[in-house]
């Protein structure tokens, strides 16, 4: 099943890829690479999630710095 | 400039607007009522002036700078390499906040309307749609918001008109029962929508008409304050004390309606309308993302990367939550009054403002000196 | 590049073209009308369904013959499990469609099951993101599997019957939301109609006969405690400001018969003062009433007579009360009548105090009745004496 999603996923991320890759100029070079940073983490990004279903999203990562950071701010004012 | 399409004031009024309200609606009356009770239409009120200052912070940035977003004048007041910490803080934060969003989409339509669909479809689907609409850039989406507006008022006024018959006043009573506090702790939860009028300040150098950004700004934020204070009056007037029981209040009240027999299940207009709201409501925000990530980069075009961006955002909230319980220890929080969306909104323009002065102030004490 | 454009637009479609996830049509589906919840001796509990279904009345036509016109097509299929998700997935094995629940319209629930306690199962009902909250709940006096069973002579099934019981207001009506709201208040207590089968007529077939109701039941903190009567249960009516129908029979002093008189409207008003440590409680009373027979040979177009009149109504509705009060509020300490509520709307500061002890204190509040009653009409004619 994990090799499915996997395959899906990078048949999504190779599709994007592949249409937008030959409407970008080839004179912006910066642009390139930018898109295939961005291409890269998500696809990486995905893949891990699908092979460690259980990691914590970025959601809960920033909520986590949040409460701590709260609970400095409180610590300091009491 | 990176955006080449121009919005009026009014259009992006609309667009926060529904930025805005979209996922109020539903989720707003049962997590405000945990704190406020019978209150809860009041707690709309002690957010007010919050909103009011997300917008006027972002306007007072704009004035100093008027041809840039936070991303640019953020690098101006910092300097480039701090300028581009707090960007990229700023990014990371709308990411998560659009996640939930999304997340909180899919959720909603799986469990309320299509059990058997994987949330992966539910919410690839919308991003794709929205990947159009941003695409298509800033005029499009003003233009979708402004034709979504009168569809969803007349909607959402439909719904309070068919629940007439079933209200009770003494639902409301007692009328500030426990004093003024509970609705004002009920209002720490309402921030979290109304700081994300911060995102405003993507939007102004945008406007053909800049001068009367800040008016209507303000009549966006005034337009959620009266439909949420009118959503809550509706469903506690319906629901009473059992408001809390809902998820999403007005859902249930929609599907309670039953007019002379035959108008009844009307869990589909609300679903309508907030579909059409949600929509605007992730352009707005993907949009945002979309122009942020482009000036971060100094790119010249933001459109290639609407794509990979949707990419991520998709993954994002795919996983944003595992479950449900994980999901409502987020919204306690958020409940609670800090949350990303008071960091973006609020906090880092609010500091980003006082820098700037500061600094003014010293280049006017430099010029004075040079002038002695 | 024309090429990467097809793969893409086909990429694409792959995606679109999935059709509906989540569709079902109609002649895959058994649509429940009413659900009976019963314990059974051995704990167990058993879902009783009456499905309703759309083919087995509608579909002969689609061939071209029509068959079999005006039978009853009612399904009944029972479930048994420890818990009613067990019992529905029991009852799934059964039948060979899916089951949708989102017309129900009844929910029977029996005695044993509501003594125990009926906020656990309560709780399925709202989860369920199909049961309406506008069903009509109602507890059964012996088992609910039974009462669905019925075969009522005119209606179409057994639950539309008492759907229209209900509806008709004589007794309580008691819908999930209703329920939910007496559950949620102040006071923890909840009244809901029983129901009960009529015995059938002579030469019928046992099963040949309507459900009614004749009494409510009374539920404390989710169980039920005990039932009051139909007289008792309008007497409640009054004082939730819910009556709709209700004929007062009265002999008048010095007349030789009785005057029988029908509600046309009837409005009431708790009126809640603390006094000290005393809580009391006016019911204000408003009705106009029609005379329906009269018995005796007073002539009643006089002004005088209807006054007298009009005085034996209010005292009539007045003892009703009063009984009333004896059972709900002495007796079984039970806060049907939503004094607590009032008292919290009128006096929320001192309700804090009062709330913790309510359940003591509530069987000492002092009654006084004050009771407007108006005869607006005595009739089209009269006999001739």
């Amino acid at each position: 099943m994990k090799g499915v999603y996997i395959f899906s996923v990078t048949a999504v991320a190779v599709l994007m890829f592949i249409y937008q890759w030959s409407k970008i100029k080839s004179t912006k070079k910066k642009e390139k690479m930018v898109f295939s940073f961005l291409m890269i983490i998500g696809w990486s990004l995905a893949v891990t999630y699908i092979v460690f279903p259980n990691m914590d999203s970025p959601a809960k990562m920033v909520d986590h710095v949040l409460t701590s950071l709260r609970n400095i701010f409180l610590g300091i004012f009491s | 400039m990176i955006e080449k399409g121009k919005i009026s004031a009014s259009q992006m009024s609309v667009m926060m607007y529904h930025a805005i309200i979209a996922t109020g609606i539903l989720f707003i009356p049962k997590t405000v009522f945990d704190a406020a009770q019978q209150d809860i239409w009041i707690s709309p009120l002690w957010a007010f002036p919050l909103g009011l200052l997300s917008v006027y912070i972002a306007y007072k940035l704009h004035k100093l700078y008027p041809d840039d977003t936070i991303m640019q004048y953020s690098e101006h007041i910092l300097g480039v390499f701090f300028g581009k910490v707090i960007g990229f803080i700023l990014l990371l934060l709308l990411y998560t906040s659009i996640s939930v969003m999304v997340w909180q989409y899919g959720e909603f339509v799986v469990s309320e309307f299509l059990p058997h669909t994987p949330k992966y479809v539910v919410i690839g689907m919308m991003i794709l749609l929205c990947a159009f609409a941003v695409h298509g850039g800033l005029e499009v989406i003003g233009r979708l918001s402004e034709m979504v507006f009168p569809v969803f008022f007349l909607l959402f006024l439909v719904i309070v008109v068919l629940l007439l018959p079933d209200i009770e006043i003494k639902r409301m009573l007692p009328v500030m029962e426990n004093g003024i506090m509970p609705s004002v702790k009920g209002s720490l939860a309402l921030y979290t929508w109304f700081a994300q009028f911060g995102i405003i300040y993507f939007f102004f150098p945008y406007l053909t008409n800049r001068e009367k950004g800040m008016k209507w700004g303000g009549i966006s934020v005034l337009a959620v304050t009266i439909t949420l204070v009118l959503t809550n009056i509706i469903v506690i007037l319906v629901f009473g004390r059992v408001t809390g029981n809902f998820t999403a209040p007005l859902m249930s009240a929609a599907r309670y309606i039953s007019i002379a027999e035959f108008l009844s299940h009307l869990e589909a207009i609300v679903m309508a309308i907030w579909i059409a709201g949600t929509f605007i409501k992730i352009c707005v925000f993907y949009y945002a993302l979309v122009l942020g990530t482009a000036q971060w980069f100094n790119l010249s075009n933001y459109r290639s990367l609407v794509l990979p961006t949707g990419f991520l955002i998709g993954v994002f909230a795919i996983q944003a939550f595992l479950n449900s319980a994980e999901a409502s220890e987020h919204f306690h929080e958020v409940s609670h009054g800090l949350t990303d969306t008071l960091v973006y909104g609020l906090i880092i323009p609010m500091f980003l403002l006082s820098i700037a002065y500061i600094r003014k102030m010293k280049i006017f004490k430099q010029k004075g000196r040079e002038k002695k | 590049m024309k090429r990467l454009k097809i793969i893409w637009l086909i990429g694409i479609s792959l995606f679109l073209l999935t059709g509906c996830w989540d569709r079902r049509e109609t002649n895959d589906l058994w649509v429940v009308t009413g659900v009976g919840l019963d314990q059974t001796e051995d704990g167990e509990i058993e879902v009783t369904v009456e499905i309703h279904s759309p083919n087995s009345d509608g579909g002969e036509g689609m061939g071209g013959e029509s068959s079999q016109v005006g039978g009853n097509k009612m399904i009944h299929q029972t479930g048994k499990g420890i818990s009613i998700p067990k019992a529905i997935e029991d009852l799934d094995t059964q039948l060979p469609r899916e089951i949708l629940w989102s017309h129900t319209k009844a929910i029977v629930i029996n005695k044993a099951l509501a003594e125990t306690g009926i906020r656990e199962e309560l709780d399925f009902l709202i989860r369920h993101p199909e049961p309406r909250l506008r069903s009509y709940v109602f507890i059964s006096e012996g088992s609910a599997k039974d009462i669905m069973a019925l075969l009522p002579p005119l209606e179409r099934s057994s639950s539309e019957v008492l759907i229209e019981l209900a509806k008709s207001e004589v007794l309580m009506k008691v819908t999930l939301f209703d329920l939910m709201e007496m559950l949620k208040g102040e006071s923890d207590a909840a009244i809901l109609p029983m129901v009960d089968k009529l015995p059938p007529e002579e030469g019928e077939q046992p099963l040949e006969t309507n459900a009614y109701i004749n009494q409510s039941a009374i539920l404390k903190n989710g169980k039920m405690v005990g039932s009051i009567d139909d007289r008792l249960t309008r007497g409640v009516l009054w004082f939730r400001d819910e009556i709709k129908e209700a004929t007062v029979t009265v002999q008048p002093e010095n007349a030789d018969g009785l005057i029988s008189m029908n509600l046309i409207k009837g409005t009431t008003k708790l009126i809640p003062e603390i006094d000290g440590n005393q809580l009391k409680m006016t019911v204000q009373i408003e009705t106009i009433d029609d005379v329906i027979q009269n018995k005796t040979n007073w002539d009643l177009n006089e002004i005088e007579k209807q006054r007298i009149l009009e005085k034996e109504l209010a005292e009539a509705i007045e003892t009703r009360l009063t009984d009333t009060l004896e059972i709900v509020q002495k007796e079984m300490k039970a806060d049907i009548i939503e004094f607590g509520e009032e008292f919290r709307r009128k006096h929320p500061e001192q309700w804090k105090g009062i709330k913790k002890d309510w359940e003591e204190r509530f069987p000492s509040v002092e009654v006084t009745f004050d009771i407007e009653a108006k005869i607006l009409r005595t009739g089209q004619g009269n006999v001739p004496w």
